[in-house]
């Protein structure tokens, strides 16, 4: 799906939610983890949850409903200035459809290559640990994507 | 129940849940799906991703599953479009909006949910994976 005009947009909460968030902090950023079966994987989502917590303009977006050509989340997500993919492994599924859908990623972590978690069955994850890599990102996203700016960005 | 460090067994029931942080019901979805799994030993969660882009072990894992809910948090049907676009055949479907009225709030809604809202949706998944094993 490519990227529309805002005005052309037909699903009328995608196109407010675009328009009202880029007016009130110009630049948005998406943050997605995988969410996927394993525990690392459902921990990518959760430090996704962590991070959108505590930078004001960065939103969790809907990138699999690009695949069924979902229109209002997929241009929402196609609008966004700045894309961070949590993949929980190497397979990096999530960054993947990204790609798909033509973005550049600007920051892209596998769980288990970035930080050496180990990718077992089920969903219970270390906690801290979780936490302690959402701080590490929220790092970087301020240092190599809001370069300094992220004190200006006003509260969601 | 769920146990620690076991090993991996393709589960009898998938589910499927959409987990968009987009939205508070799509993250009910999948707090309700852990908080299942970790009551049911014989249920799995799928990876949504991976079947979206086709992984040819995840798909081939899923195919091998006995029973698959799908569960999305919102009229888009973002995970039973997934299922069908990849001939997963499904059991049971639910989606948390239409079914059992859980309103979809926007644009900012991630962590906007209630332990009762966890609790309706579980207690739903619940309901159709009891039919199941």
């Amino acid at each position: 799906m490519e990227k529309k005009p805002v005005e052309e947009i037909k699903t009328d909460s995608a196109r407010n939610t675009i328009i009202n968030q880029h007016k009130k902090f110009d630049k948005t950023i998406s943050v997605n983890g995988c969410f996927g079966s394993s525990n690392i994987g459902q921990k990518a989502g959760f430090i996704a949850r962590e991070i959108v917590k505590q930078i004001p303009n960065a939103f969790m977006r809907c990138p699999i409903a690009a695949f069924p050509e979902i229109e209002g989340p997929t241009q929402v997500l196609l609008h966004d200035d700045y894309h961070v993919v949590i993949d929980g492994c190497k397979a990096r599924c999530l960054a993947k459809s990204y790609e798909k859908l033509g973005l550049k990623v600007d920051l892209s972590y596998a769980l288990d290559e970035h930080f050496s978690c180990e990718k077992k069955p089920g969903p219970e994850f270390d906690e801290e640990k979780m936490k302690e890599i959402a701080e590490k990102i929220v790092k970087d996203i301020k240092e190599k994507i809001l370069k300094g700016e992220w004190k200006n960005v006003s509260e969601k | 129940m769920y146990q620690k460090n076991k090993k991996f067994e393709i589960p009898r029931v998938g589910l499927l849940t959409c987990n968009s942080g987009a939205s508070n019901t799509g993250s009910l979805t999948g707090i309700a799906a852990i908080e299942i799994i970790k009551e049911f030993d014989e249920v799995g969660i799928l990876s949504l991703p991976s079947l979206a882009n086709g992984v040819p072990r995840q798909v081939a894992i899923a195919k091998k599953i006995q029973h698959i809910v799908v569960v999305d948090g919102c009229k888009n049907s973002c995970a039973r479009n997934v299922a069908e676009k990849l001939g997963l055949k499904y059991d049971a479907y639910l989606n948390i909006e239409k079914d059992i009225v859980i309103k979809k709030i926007g644009p900012f809604s991630t962590l906007q949910y209630s332990k009762e809202e966890i609790a309706r949706v579980k207690n739903e998944i619940e309901k159709l994976i009891r039919k199941m094993i």
